[in-house]
Protein backbone atom coordinates (compact mmCIF):
# COMPACT_ATOMS: atom_id res chain seq x y z
CA UNK A 1 0.00 0.00 0.00
CA UNK A 2 1.14 3.58 -0.85
CA UNK A 3 1.54 5.74 2.17
CA UNK A 4 -0.94 8.98 1.39
CA UNK A 5 -0.38 10.97 4.44
CA UNK A 6 2.76 10.68 6.95
CA UNK A 7 2.35 13.11 9.61
CA UNK A 8 6.12 13.25 11.57
CA UNK A 9 6.42 14.95 14.84
CA UNK A 10 4.30 17.94 13.88
CA UNK A 11 3.95 20.92 16.58
CA UNK A 12 1.58 23.75 16.62
CA UNK A 13 1.75 26.82 18.80
CA UNK A 14 -1.17 29.51 18.63
CA UNK A 15 -0.69 32.66 20.14
CA UNK A 16 1.88 31.46 22.34
CA UNK A 17 -0.53 28.25 23.05
CA UNK A 18 1.15 24.77 21.98
CA UNK A 19 -1.79 23.30 20.54
CA UNK A 20 -0.09 20.33 19.03
CA UNK A 21 2.93 18.59 20.58
CA UNK A 22 4.91 15.78 18.40
CA UNK A 23 2.56 14.34 16.22
CA UNK A 24 2.82 11.26 14.40
CA UNK A 25 0.31 9.81 11.91
CA UNK A 26 0.43 7.33 9.42
CA UNK A 27 -2.13 6.47 6.63
CA UNK A 28 -2.23 4.32 3.83
CA UNK A 29 -4.26 4.83 0.27
CA UNK A 30 -7.96 3.92 1.15
CA UNK A 31 -7.64 4.53 4.95
CA UNK A 32 -10.47 5.85 6.86
CA UNK A 33 -8.99 7.37 10.00
CA UNK A 34 -10.96 9.29 12.62
CA UNK A 35 -9.29 11.83 14.88
CA UNK A 36 -11.10 11.66 18.02
CA UNK A 37 -10.83 13.47 21.27
CA UNK A 38 -12.62 16.14 23.57
CA UNK A 39 -12.73 20.09 22.56
CA UNK A 40 -9.59 21.69 22.64
CA UNK A 41 -7.55 18.79 22.08
CA UNK A 42 -6.00 20.56 18.59
CA UNK A 43 -8.46 17.81 16.58
CA UNK A 44 -9.55 20.17 14.01
CA UNK A 45 -6.05 22.09 14.09
CA UNK A 46 -4.61 19.29 13.26
CA UNK A 47 -7.15 18.78 10.16
CA UNK A 48 -6.72 22.47 9.00
CA UNK A 49 -2.90 21.87 9.01
CA UNK A 50 -3.37 18.93 6.70
CA UNK A 51 -5.82 20.94 4.55
CA UNK A 52 -2.77 23.57 4.33
CA UNK A 53 -4.89 25.99 6.30
CA UNK A 54 -2.11 26.80 8.68
CA UNK A 55 0.93 26.10 8.78
CA UNK A 56 2.99 24.11 10.83
CA UNK A 57 5.63 25.41 13.36
CA UNK A 58 7.98 22.11 13.53
CA UNK A 59 7.52 18.48 11.82
CA UNK A 60 6.45 17.73 8.66
CA UNK A 61 3.15 16.88 6.50
CA UNK A 62 4.00 14.94 3.63
CA UNK A 63 0.92 13.72 1.28
CA UNK A 64 1.53 11.43 -1.39
CA UNK A 65 5.65 12.39 -0.63
CA UNK A 66 5.09 15.63 -1.08
CA UNK A 67 5.77 18.55 2.07
CA UNK A 68 2.04 20.07 2.06
CA UNK A 69 2.88 24.14 1.16
CA UNK A 70 -0.72 25.36 1.35
CA UNK A 71 -4.38 24.39 0.65
CA UNK A 72 -4.76 22.42 -2.80
CA UNK A 73 -7.63 20.67 -4.80
CA UNK A 74 -5.77 17.14 -4.00
CA UNK A 75 -7.59 17.73 -0.68
CA UNK A 76 -11.10 17.44 -0.65
CA UNK A 77 -12.45 19.50 2.85
CA UNK A 78 -16.06 19.31 4.56
CA UNK A 79 -16.64 21.82 7.53
CA UNK A 80 -19.64 21.46 9.80
CA UNK A 81 -20.77 24.99 8.28
CA UNK A 82 -20.03 27.34 6.10
CA UNK A 83 -18.86 24.50 3.26
CA UNK A 84 -21.28 25.88 1.02
CA UNK A 85 -21.33 29.47 -0.26
CA UNK A 86 -24.94 30.90 0.48
CA UNK A 87 -25.62 32.98 -2.33
CA UNK A 88 -24.83 29.79 -4.90
CA UNK A 89 -27.32 27.42 -5.31
CA UNK A 90 -26.45 23.82 -4.67
CA UNK A 91 -25.82 22.93 -8.31
CA UNK A 92 -23.93 26.02 -8.87
CA UNK A 93 -21.76 25.16 -5.78
CA UNK A 94 -20.41 21.70 -7.07
CA UNK A 95 -20.07 23.60 -10.72
CA UNK A 96 -17.59 26.41 -9.02
CA UNK A 97 -15.34 23.48 -7.50
CA UNK A 98 -15.27 21.52 -10.79
CA UNK A 99 -14.50 24.65 -12.79
CA UNK A 100 -11.57 25.00 -10.19
CA UNK A 101 -10.61 21.82 -10.00
CA UNK A 102 -10.40 20.85 -14.09
CA UNK A 103 -10.47 24.52 -15.71
CA UNK A 104 -10.01 22.88 -19.48
CA UNK A 105 -13.62 21.27 -19.39
CA UNK A 106 -16.43 22.73 -20.88
CA UNK A 107 -19.31 24.16 -18.72
CA UNK A 108 -21.98 22.43 -19.60
CA UNK A 109 -19.73 19.07 -18.98
CA UNK A 110 -19.85 20.48 -15.43
CA UNK A 111 -23.19 21.03 -14.91
CA UNK A 112 -24.28 17.34 -16.25
CA UNK A 113 -20.91 16.36 -13.79
CA UNK A 114 -22.63 17.96 -10.78
CA UNK A 115 -26.33 16.94 -12.07
CA UNK A 116 -24.72 13.15 -11.19
CA UNK A 117 -22.75 14.29 -8.27
CA UNK A 118 -25.87 15.09 -6.67
CA UNK A 119 -27.46 12.23 -7.41
CA UNK A 120 -25.02 10.07 -5.65
CA UNK A 121 -26.52 12.08 -2.74
CA UNK A 122 -29.58 11.75 -3.42
CA UNK A 123 -30.45 15.40 -3.74
CA UNK A 124 -31.11 15.59 -7.80
CA UNK A 125 -34.00 17.53 -7.24
CA UNK A 126 -31.91 19.93 -5.30
CA UNK A 127 -29.96 21.57 -8.19
CA UNK A 128 -31.14 25.26 -8.03
CA UNK A 129 -31.94 25.05 -4.80
CA UNK A 130 -29.92 27.60 -2.63
CA UNK A 131 -28.58 26.49 0.88
CA UNK A 132 -30.76 28.46 3.10
CA UNK A 133 -33.86 26.53 0.91
CA UNK A 134 -32.31 23.21 2.04
CA UNK A 135 -31.86 21.60 6.12
CA UNK A 136 -28.91 21.02 7.48
CA UNK A 137 -28.62 17.72 6.56
CA UNK A 138 -28.71 18.06 2.90
CA UNK A 139 -26.52 20.98 2.75
CA UNK A 140 -23.96 18.83 4.41
CA UNK A 141 -25.35 16.21 1.44
CA UNK A 142 -24.08 18.38 -1.03
CA UNK A 143 -21.10 19.57 1.09
CA UNK A 144 -19.97 15.98 0.57
CA UNK A 145 -21.06 15.67 -2.79
CA UNK A 146 -18.82 18.55 -3.64
CA UNK A 147 -15.57 16.98 -2.26
CA UNK A 148 -16.35 13.95 -3.95
CA UNK A 149 -17.12 15.58 -6.99
CA UNK A 150 -13.52 17.16 -7.78
CA UNK A 151 -12.38 13.36 -7.45
CA UNK A 152 -9.33 14.17 -4.65
CA UNK A 153 -7.66 11.22 -2.83
CA UNK A 154 -7.36 12.34 0.39
CA UNK A 155 -11.13 13.61 2.19
CA UNK A 156 -11.10 16.26 5.06
CA UNK A 157 -13.80 16.31 7.31
CA UNK A 158 -13.85 18.41 10.24
CA UNK A 159 -17.31 17.65 12.30
CA UNK A 160 -19.30 17.58 9.14
CA UNK A 161 -22.37 16.13 11.15
CA UNK A 162 -22.07 17.52 14.54
CA UNK A 163 -24.55 20.16 13.90
CA UNK A 164 -27.18 17.56 12.64
CA UNK A 165 -30.17 15.43 14.84
CA UNK A 166 -29.12 12.37 15.85
CA UNK A 167 -31.64 10.52 13.13
CA UNK A 168 -30.15 12.59 10.42
CA UNK A 169 -26.64 11.75 11.76
CA UNK A 170 -27.31 8.36 11.23
CA UNK A 171 -28.51 8.50 8.13
CA UNK A 172 -25.49 10.76 6.54
CA UNK A 173 -22.99 8.34 8.16
CA UNK A 174 -24.50 5.55 5.56
CA UNK A 175 -24.42 7.97 2.48
CA UNK A 176 -20.59 8.41 3.88
CA UNK A 177 -19.45 5.18 3.82
CA UNK A 178 -21.62 4.20 0.63
CA UNK A 179 -19.76 6.53 -1.30
CA UNK A 180 -16.38 6.06 0.75
CA UNK A 181 -16.51 2.12 -0.37
CA UNK A 182 -16.86 2.60 -4.25
CA UNK A 183 -17.54 -0.05 -6.40
CA UNK A 184 -14.74 0.83 -8.68
CA UNK A 185 -12.51 0.01 -5.27
CA UNK A 186 -10.61 3.37 -5.52
CA UNK A 187 -11.42 4.34 -2.15
CA UNK A 188 -10.48 7.69 -1.12
CA UNK A 189 -8.41 8.21 1.84
CA UNK A 190 -10.49 9.97 4.85
CA UNK A 191 -9.55 12.05 7.65
CA UNK A 192 -12.70 12.80 9.91
CA UNK A 193 -12.86 14.66 13.08
CA UNK A 194 -15.22 13.80 15.34
CA UNK A 195 -15.67 13.52 19.08
CA UNK A 196 -18.16 11.39 18.47
CA UNK A 197 -17.03 7.72 19.68
CA UNK A 198 -19.36 5.59 18.17
CA UNK A 199 -19.35 7.48 15.20
CA UNK A 200 -15.69 7.33 15.44
CA UNK A 201 -15.97 3.27 15.48
CA UNK A 202 -19.19 3.06 13.18
CA UNK A 203 -16.84 4.71 10.16
CA UNK A 204 -12.92 4.38 10.40
CA UNK A 205 -10.36 1.81 10.06
CA UNK A 206 -7.99 3.70 12.30
CA UNK A 207 -8.88 6.00 15.16
CA UNK A 208 -6.52 8.19 16.94
CA UNK A 209 -7.62 9.57 20.05
CA UNK A 210 -6.05 12.97 20.95
CA UNK A 211 -5.69 14.26 24.60
CA UNK A 212 -5.78 17.75 25.14
CA UNK A 213 -3.32 20.82 26.99
CA UNK A 214 -1.07 20.04 24.74
CA UNK A 215 -3.10 18.37 22.21
CA UNK A 216 -0.92 15.03 21.58
CA UNK A 217 -2.11 11.83 20.48
CA UNK A 218 -3.06 9.33 23.24
CA UNK A 219 -4.18 5.82 21.57
CA UNK A 220 -4.47 4.31 17.88
CA UNK A 221 -6.97 1.60 17.31
CA UNK A 222 -7.46 -0.04 14.48
CA UNK A 223 -11.21 -0.77 14.00
CA UNK A 224 -10.96 -4.43 12.94
CA UNK A 225 -14.81 -5.54 12.79
CA UNK A 226 -15.65 -6.72 9.41
CA UNK A 227 -18.05 -4.25 6.68
CA UNK A 228 -20.32 -3.54 5.70
CA UNK A 229 -21.11 -2.21 9.20
CA UNK A 230 -24.14 -1.09 10.70
CA UNK A 231 -25.40 1.09 13.38
CA UNK A 232 -27.74 -2.33 14.51
CA UNK A 233 -25.07 -5.04 14.37
CA UNK A 234 -22.05 -4.13 15.28
CA UNK A 235 -23.65 -2.46 18.71
CA UNK A 236 -23.64 -6.37 20.27
CA UNK A 237 -20.70 -7.49 18.70
CA UNK A 238 -17.90 -7.64 21.28
CA UNK A 239 -15.12 -6.37 19.83
CA UNK A 240 -16.89 -3.35 19.08
CA UNK A 241 -17.61 -3.20 23.03
CA UNK A 242 -13.97 -3.71 24.13
CA UNK A 243 -12.71 -0.90 21.31
CA UNK A 244 -15.53 1.37 23.08
CA UNK A 245 -14.90 0.71 26.46
CA UNK A 246 -10.73 1.19 25.77
CA UNK A 247 -11.49 4.69 24.33
CA UNK A 248 -14.13 5.84 26.59
CA UNK A 249 -11.14 5.11 29.51
CA UNK A 250 -8.68 6.93 27.57
CA UNK A 251 -10.68 9.89 26.76
CA UNK A 252 -12.26 10.27 30.16
CA UNK A 253 -8.91 10.08 31.59
CA UNK A 254 -7.69 13.02 33.46
CA UNK A 255 -4.73 13.89 30.59
CA UNK A 256 -2.84 15.82 33.15
CA UNK A 257 -2.26 12.69 35.65
CA UNK A 258 -2.05 10.13 32.80
CA UNK A 259 1.40 11.84 31.67
CA UNK A 260 3.32 11.14 28.26
CA UNK A 261 1.59 7.95 27.63
CA UNK A 262 3.13 7.89 24.29
CA UNK A 263 1.14 5.87 21.81
CA UNK A 264 -0.45 2.28 22.99
CA UNK A 265 -1.12 -0.08 20.42
CA UNK B 1 -39.07 3.60 15.39
CA UNK B 2 -37.68 7.19 15.65
CA UNK B 3 -37.54 7.86 12.16
CA UNK B 4 -41.13 7.37 11.83
CA UNK B 5 -41.56 9.72 14.61
CA UNK B 6 -39.85 12.17 12.97
CA UNK B 7 -42.02 11.79 9.78
CA UNK B 8 -45.28 11.82 12.04
CA UNK B 9 -43.84 14.98 13.11
CA UNK B 10 -43.08 16.58 9.76
CA UNK B 11 -46.35 15.72 8.69
CA UNK B 12 -47.65 17.86 11.41
CA UNK B 13 -46.92 21.57 10.16
CA UNK B 14 -48.52 21.33 6.86
CA UNK B 15 -51.74 20.47 8.06
CA UNK B 16 -51.09 23.69 10.65
CA UNK B 17 -52.15 26.89 8.39
CA UNK B 18 -55.40 25.51 7.25
CA UNK B 19 -56.33 25.09 11.28
CA UNK B 20 -55.11 28.28 12.17
CA UNK B 21 -56.46 30.22 8.95
CA UNK B 22 -60.60 30.02 10.16
CA UNK B 23 -59.32 30.62 13.35
CA UNK B 24 -58.24 34.48 12.71
CA UNK B 25 -61.94 34.79 11.59
CA UNK B 26 -60.98 36.45 8.10
CA UNK B 27 -62.31 34.63 5.24
CA UNK B 28 -60.57 35.31 1.73
CA UNK B 29 -62.02 37.46 -0.34
CA UNK B 30 -62.96 40.75 -0.05
CA UNK B 31 -64.85 41.70 2.86
CA UNK B 32 -66.80 44.65 3.36
CA UNK B 33 -65.31 45.56 6.95
CA UNK B 34 -62.16 46.19 5.05
CA UNK B 35 -63.21 48.04 2.42
CA UNK B 36 -65.46 50.64 4.57
CA UNK B 37 -63.49 53.37 5.68
CA UNK B 38 -61.73 53.86 2.28
CA UNK B 39 -65.29 53.88 0.39
CA UNK B 40 -66.61 56.14 2.83
CA UNK B 41 -64.02 58.27 2.81
CA UNK B 42 -63.63 58.22 -0.91
CA UNK B 43 -67.62 58.70 -0.67
CA UNK B 44 -66.87 61.82 1.03
CA UNK B 45 -64.25 62.73 -1.32
CA UNK B 46 -66.72 62.78 -4.17
CA UNK B 47 -69.20 64.70 -2.34
CA UNK B 48 -67.28 67.93 -1.25
CA UNK B 49 -66.20 67.63 -5.09
CA UNK B 50 -69.71 67.35 -6.18
CA UNK B 51 -70.26 70.10 -4.21
CA UNK B 52 -70.52 73.61 -5.43
CA UNK B 53 -66.96 75.23 -3.84
CA UNK B 54 -65.34 78.29 -3.97
CA UNK B 55 -64.55 79.88 -6.96
CA UNK B 56 -63.56 76.85 -9.34
CA UNK B 57 -66.00 74.62 -11.25
CA UNK B 58 -65.85 71.16 -10.81
CA UNK B 59 -62.73 69.49 -9.85
CA UNK B 60 -62.07 66.68 -13.01
CA UNK B 61 -58.68 66.33 -12.01
CA UNK B 62 -58.95 65.34 -8.46
CA UNK B 63 -62.04 63.00 -8.85
CA UNK B 64 -59.98 61.40 -11.38
CA UNK B 65 -57.18 60.97 -9.54
CA UNK B 66 -59.20 59.60 -6.47
CA UNK B 67 -60.66 57.24 -8.97
CA UNK B 68 -57.35 56.39 -10.02
CA UNK B 69 -56.28 55.63 -6.72
CA UNK B 70 -58.84 53.58 -6.67
CA UNK B 71 -58.28 51.39 -9.46
CA UNK B 72 -54.96 50.91 -8.56
CA UNK B 73 -55.45 50.14 -5.24
CA UNK B 74 -58.25 47.51 -6.18
CA UNK B 75 -55.64 45.72 -8.22
CA UNK B 76 -53.23 45.37 -5.78
CA UNK B 77 -55.92 44.83 -3.43
CA UNK B 78 -55.91 41.53 -6.19
CA UNK B 79 -52.34 40.74 -6.39
CA UNK B 80 -51.53 40.61 -2.55
CA UNK B 81 -50.95 37.71 -1.30
CA UNK B 82 -52.08 37.86 2.48
CA UNK B 83 -55.23 39.23 4.44
CA UNK B 84 -52.82 41.50 6.11
CA UNK B 85 -51.68 42.75 2.51
CA UNK B 86 -54.77 43.27 1.24
CA UNK B 87 -55.96 45.19 4.47
CA UNK B 88 -53.23 47.46 4.23
CA UNK B 89 -54.29 48.62 0.69
CA UNK B 90 -57.63 49.68 2.06
CA UNK B 91 -55.93 51.30 4.43
CA UNK B 92 -53.15 53.14 2.62
CA UNK B 93 -56.41 53.73 0.56
CA UNK B 94 -58.27 55.44 2.98
CA UNK B 95 -55.52 57.45 4.52
CA UNK B 96 -54.82 59.14 0.87
CA UNK B 97 -58.57 59.74 0.65
CA UNK B 98 -58.26 61.22 3.78
CA UNK B 99 -55.57 63.56 3.10
CA UNK B 100 -57.06 64.77 -0.23
CA UNK B 101 -60.65 65.09 1.61
CA UNK B 102 -59.13 67.23 4.24
CA UNK B 103 -56.97 69.23 1.88
CA UNK B 104 -60.03 69.75 -0.20
CA UNK B 105 -62.04 70.82 2.40
CA UNK B 106 -59.44 73.20 4.46
CA UNK B 107 -58.74 75.30 0.54
CA UNK B 108 -61.80 74.93 -1.40
CA UNK B 109 -64.52 74.74 0.86
CA UNK B 110 -63.71 76.43 3.77
CA UNK B 111 -60.89 78.98 3.00
CA UNK B 112 -59.25 78.30 5.88
CA UNK B 113 -55.57 78.06 4.73
CA UNK B 114 -53.71 81.25 2.74
CA UNK B 115 -55.01 80.78 -0.91
CA UNK B 116 -51.62 81.70 -1.99
CA UNK B 117 -49.71 79.52 -0.10
CA UNK B 118 -52.26 76.40 -0.01
CA UNK B 119 -53.39 75.86 -3.30
CA UNK B 120 -56.59 73.53 -3.48
CA UNK B 121 -56.11 69.98 -4.59
CA UNK B 122 -57.58 70.62 -8.12
CA UNK B 123 -55.49 73.68 -8.42
CA UNK B 124 -52.40 71.97 -7.90
CA UNK B 125 -53.11 68.83 -9.60
CA UNK B 126 -53.78 70.85 -12.79
CA UNK B 127 -50.91 72.87 -12.42
CA UNK B 128 -48.42 69.51 -11.80
CA UNK B 129 -50.23 68.12 -15.29
CA UNK B 130 -49.14 71.24 -17.04
CA UNK B 131 -45.39 71.80 -15.20
CA UNK B 132 -44.62 67.84 -16.13
CA UNK B 133 -42.86 68.58 -19.35
CA UNK B 134 -40.65 71.25 -17.23
CA UNK B 135 -40.25 69.11 -14.12
CA UNK B 136 -39.44 65.81 -16.10
CA UNK B 137 -36.41 68.41 -18.06
CA UNK B 138 -35.29 69.53 -14.43
CA UNK B 139 -35.45 65.74 -13.59
CA UNK B 140 -33.24 64.80 -16.26
CA UNK B 141 -30.70 67.29 -15.40
CA UNK B 142 -30.56 66.46 -11.82
CA UNK B 143 -30.26 62.77 -12.65
CA UNK B 144 -27.26 63.47 -14.91
CA UNK B 145 -25.53 64.82 -11.65
CA UNK B 146 -26.88 62.19 -9.61
CA UNK B 147 -26.01 59.42 -11.80
CA UNK B 148 -21.87 61.02 -12.78
CA UNK B 149 -21.56 61.34 -9.00
CA UNK B 150 -22.74 58.60 -7.32
CA UNK B 151 -21.81 56.10 -10.52
CA UNK B 152 -18.45 57.65 -9.78
CA UNK B 153 -18.42 57.14 -6.06
CA UNK B 154 -19.80 53.36 -6.44
CA UNK B 155 -16.97 52.80 -9.00
CA UNK B 156 -13.92 53.73 -7.57
CA UNK B 157 -15.00 52.95 -3.29
CA UNK B 158 -15.80 49.11 -4.05
CA UNK B 159 -13.16 48.17 -5.87
CA UNK B 160 -10.96 50.43 -3.30
CA UNK B 161 -13.20 48.91 -0.37
CA UNK B 162 -12.63 45.22 -1.24
CA UNK B 163 -8.86 45.48 -1.55
CA UNK B 164 -8.39 47.78 1.75
CA UNK B 165 -10.64 45.82 3.58
CA UNK B 166 -9.02 42.02 2.18
CA UNK B 167 -5.26 42.83 2.96
CA UNK B 168 -5.07 43.50 7.07
CA UNK B 169 -2.38 45.93 6.85
CA UNK B 170 -3.47 48.09 4.37
CA UNK B 171 -6.69 48.45 6.75
CA UNK B 172 -5.36 48.87 9.29
CA UNK B 173 -2.64 51.78 8.12
CA UNK B 174 -5.97 53.44 6.26
CA UNK B 175 -8.68 53.31 8.88
CA UNK B 176 -7.70 56.78 10.90
CA UNK B 177 -8.02 58.40 7.48
CA UNK B 178 -11.22 56.90 6.98
CA UNK B 179 -12.95 57.57 10.30
CA UNK B 180 -11.57 61.37 10.25
CA UNK B 181 -12.41 62.22 6.45
CA UNK B 182 -15.42 59.89 6.16
CA UNK B 183 -17.43 61.81 9.57
CA UNK B 184 -16.89 65.34 7.75
CA UNK B 185 -20.11 66.39 6.77
CA UNK B 186 -20.18 66.91 3.09
CA UNK B 187 -22.38 69.68 3.19
CA UNK B 188 -19.41 71.67 4.36
CA UNK B 189 -17.67 70.69 1.02
CA UNK B 190 -20.16 72.88 -1.09
CA UNK B 191 -18.82 76.54 -0.77
CA UNK B 192 -15.52 75.29 -0.98
CA UNK B 193 -15.71 73.34 -3.85
CA UNK B 194 -17.92 75.59 -5.49
CA UNK B 195 -15.04 78.30 -5.49
CA UNK B 196 -12.38 75.33 -6.52
CA UNK B 197 -13.63 73.94 -9.50
CA UNK B 198 -14.57 75.66 -12.80
CA UNK B 199 -18.48 75.18 -13.32
CA UNK B 200 -21.51 74.04 -11.14
CA UNK B 201 -22.05 71.18 -12.88
CA UNK B 202 -18.32 69.85 -11.97
CA UNK B 203 -18.90 70.99 -8.65
CA UNK B 204 -21.92 69.63 -7.89
CA UNK B 205 -20.59 65.85 -9.14
CA UNK B 206 -17.24 66.05 -6.97
CA UNK B 207 -19.94 66.93 -3.80
CA UNK B 208 -22.04 64.19 -4.61
CA UNK B 209 -19.11 61.93 -5.51
CA UNK B 210 -17.65 62.73 -1.62
CA UNK B 211 -20.78 62.10 -0.11
CA UNK B 212 -21.40 58.97 -1.87
CA UNK B 213 -17.77 57.78 -1.34
CA UNK B 214 -17.50 57.39 1.78
CA UNK B 215 -20.71 55.55 3.49
CA UNK B 216 -19.92 53.18 0.42
CA UNK B 217 -16.54 52.95 1.19
CA UNK B 218 -16.57 52.35 5.09
CA UNK B 219 -19.48 49.58 4.64
CA UNK B 220 -17.47 47.88 2.08
CA UNK B 221 -14.08 47.55 3.99
CA UNK B 222 -16.53 46.61 7.19
CA UNK B 223 -18.20 43.96 4.89
CA UNK B 224 -14.91 42.62 3.76
CA UNK B 225 -13.55 42.40 6.78
CA UNK B 226 -16.76 40.64 8.75
CA UNK B 227 -16.76 37.96 6.25
CA UNK B 228 -17.05 34.60 8.09
CA UNK B 229 -13.81 32.98 8.22
CA UNK B 230 -15.38 29.63 7.48
CA UNK B 231 -16.28 31.17 3.83
CA UNK B 232 -12.61 31.97 3.22
CA UNK B 233 -11.21 28.79 4.33
CA UNK B 234 -14.03 27.83 1.86
CA UNK B 235 -12.60 29.38 -0.42
CA UNK B 236 -8.99 29.03 0.06
CA UNK B 237 -9.53 24.94 0.28
CA UNK B 238 -10.27 25.42 -3.76
CA UNK B 239 -7.61 26.86 -4.19
CA UNK B 240 -8.63 30.49 -5.47
CA UNK B 241 -6.74 33.02 -7.13
CA UNK B 242 -6.73 36.25 -5.33
CA UNK B 243 -8.93 37.42 -7.83
CA UNK B 244 -11.48 35.28 -7.76
CA UNK B 245 -11.18 35.32 -4.37
CA UNK B 246 -12.39 38.66 -3.78
CA UNK B 247 -14.59 38.39 -6.41
CA UNK B 248 -17.20 35.60 -6.12
CA UNK B 249 -16.52 34.80 -2.19
CA UNK B 250 -15.62 38.23 -0.64
CA UNK B 251 -17.39 40.44 -2.60
CA UNK B 252 -20.91 38.57 -2.26
CA UNK B 253 -20.00 37.45 1.43
CA UNK B 254 -19.81 41.21 1.72
CA UNK B 255 -22.55 42.37 0.11
CA UNK B 256 -24.97 42.86 2.55
CA UNK B 257 -22.59 45.45 4.02
CA UNK B 258 -22.27 46.92 1.01
CA UNK B 259 -26.08 47.36 0.00
CA UNK B 260 -26.30 49.33 3.16
CA UNK B 261 -23.59 51.55 2.45
CA UNK B 262 -24.97 52.09 -0.84
CA UNK B 263 -28.40 53.13 -0.25
CA UNK B 264 -26.82 55.58 2.37
CA UNK B 265 -24.74 56.67 -0.33
CA UNK B 266 -27.85 57.17 -2.33
CA UNK B 267 -29.82 59.08 0.64
CA UNK B 268 -26.63 61.75 1.26
CA UNK B 269 -26.48 62.12 -2.53
CA UNK B 270 -29.66 63.40 -2.80
CA UNK B 271 -29.73 65.71 -0.12
CA UNK B 272 -26.21 67.04 -1.11
CA UNK B 273 -27.98 67.50 -5.22
CA UNK B 274 -30.83 69.23 -3.92
CA UNK B 275 -28.52 71.35 -1.69
CA UNK B 276 -25.96 71.95 -4.35
CA UNK B 277 -29.00 72.82 -6.99
CA UNK B 278 -30.19 75.35 -4.73
CA UNK B 279 -27.11 77.47 -3.99
CA UNK B 280 -25.87 77.76 -7.81
CA UNK B 281 -27.61 75.68 -10.43
CA UNK B 282 -30.05 77.12 -13.61
CA UNK B 283 -31.83 73.36 -13.92
CA UNK B 284 -32.90 70.84 -12.01
CA UNK B 285 -35.76 70.09 -9.32
CA UNK B 286 -34.04 71.58 -6.28
CA UNK B 287 -33.50 74.58 -8.44
CA UNK B 288 -37.28 74.34 -9.44
CA UNK B 289 -38.64 74.87 -6.30
CA UNK B 290 -35.89 77.51 -5.17
CA UNK B 291 -36.67 79.47 -7.98
CA UNK B 292 -40.46 79.65 -8.12
CA UNK B 293 -40.08 80.40 -4.26
CA UNK B 294 -37.94 83.32 -4.74
CA UNK B 295 -41.03 84.61 -7.23
CA UNK B 296 -43.31 83.40 -4.18
CA UNK B 297 -45.04 81.59 -6.55
CA UNK B 298 -45.90 78.66 -3.91
CA UNK B 299 -48.07 76.97 -5.63
CA UNK B 300 -45.17 75.60 -8.41
CA UNK B 301 -43.32 75.07 -4.88
CA UNK B 302 -45.70 72.90 -3.99
CA UNK B 303 -45.46 70.91 -7.45
CA UNK B 304 -42.11 70.53 -7.06
CA UNK B 305 -41.98 69.53 -3.61
CA UNK B 306 -44.25 67.25 -4.75
CA UNK B 307 -42.43 65.85 -7.57
CA UNK B 308 -39.43 65.13 -5.60
CA UNK B 309 -40.96 62.84 -2.83
CA UNK B 310 -42.46 61.37 -6.23
CA UNK B 311 -38.99 60.41 -7.49
CA UNK B 312 -37.17 60.00 -3.88
CA UNK B 313 -40.29 57.32 -3.29
CA UNK B 314 -39.37 55.45 -6.81
CA UNK B 315 -35.76 55.38 -6.77
CA UNK B 316 -36.06 54.03 -3.23
CA UNK B 317 -38.87 51.46 -4.36
CA UNK B 318 -36.33 50.63 -7.07
CA UNK B 319 -33.22 50.31 -4.96
CA UNK B 320 -34.92 48.20 -2.22
CA UNK B 321 -36.12 45.76 -4.91
CA UNK B 322 -32.52 45.62 -6.57
CA UNK B 323 -31.49 44.72 -2.90
CA UNK B 324 -33.63 42.13 -2.34
CA UNK B 325 -32.96 40.62 -5.82
CA UNK B 326 -29.26 40.66 -5.53
CA UNK B 327 -29.27 39.46 -1.89
CA UNK B 328 -32.47 36.96 -2.22
CA UNK B 329 -30.08 34.07 -1.45
CA UNK B 330 -29.95 35.02 2.42
CA UNK B 331 -33.20 33.56 4.40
Amino acid sequence: MTKCVEIENLSFAYRGNLVLRGVNITAEGGDFVCLLGPSGCGKSTLLRLIAGLERPDAGSILIGGAAVSGPGLDRGVVFQDYSLFPWLTAGENLVFALEQAFPDRRRRDHVEDARAQLGRVHLEGAFDKLPSQLSGGMRQRVAIARAFATDPPLLLMDEPFGALDAVTRAHLQEHLLALWQTPSGAAKTVFFVTHDVDEAILLASTVVVLGANPGRIRGVFDIDVARPRSRQSIQSSPRYLALRAAMVDLLYERSDDAGDAGTPQ
Amino acid sequence: MSSTQIRAGGAHPGTRPAALGPGRGAPAGLHWSQTLPAGAILAGLLLASAWPGSEEGFPLYLVLFAVGVGVVALARWRLAGSDVARQSVCDVAAILYAILLAWQLATAHFAALDPMLFPPPELTLRLFVKELPDLLYCLRSSLILLVSGFGAALALSLPLGLYVGWHTRLHHAVSPFTKILGTIPPVVFIPYIVHVLPSFKSASIVVIFIGAFWPIFINTVAGVFNVPKGLIDSGRVLNLSTRKMLLRVVLPAALPSICTGASLALGFSFLLLTAAEVIGANSGIGWYVHYFSDFADYHRVVVGIIFIGIVVVAITLATERLERHLLRWRS
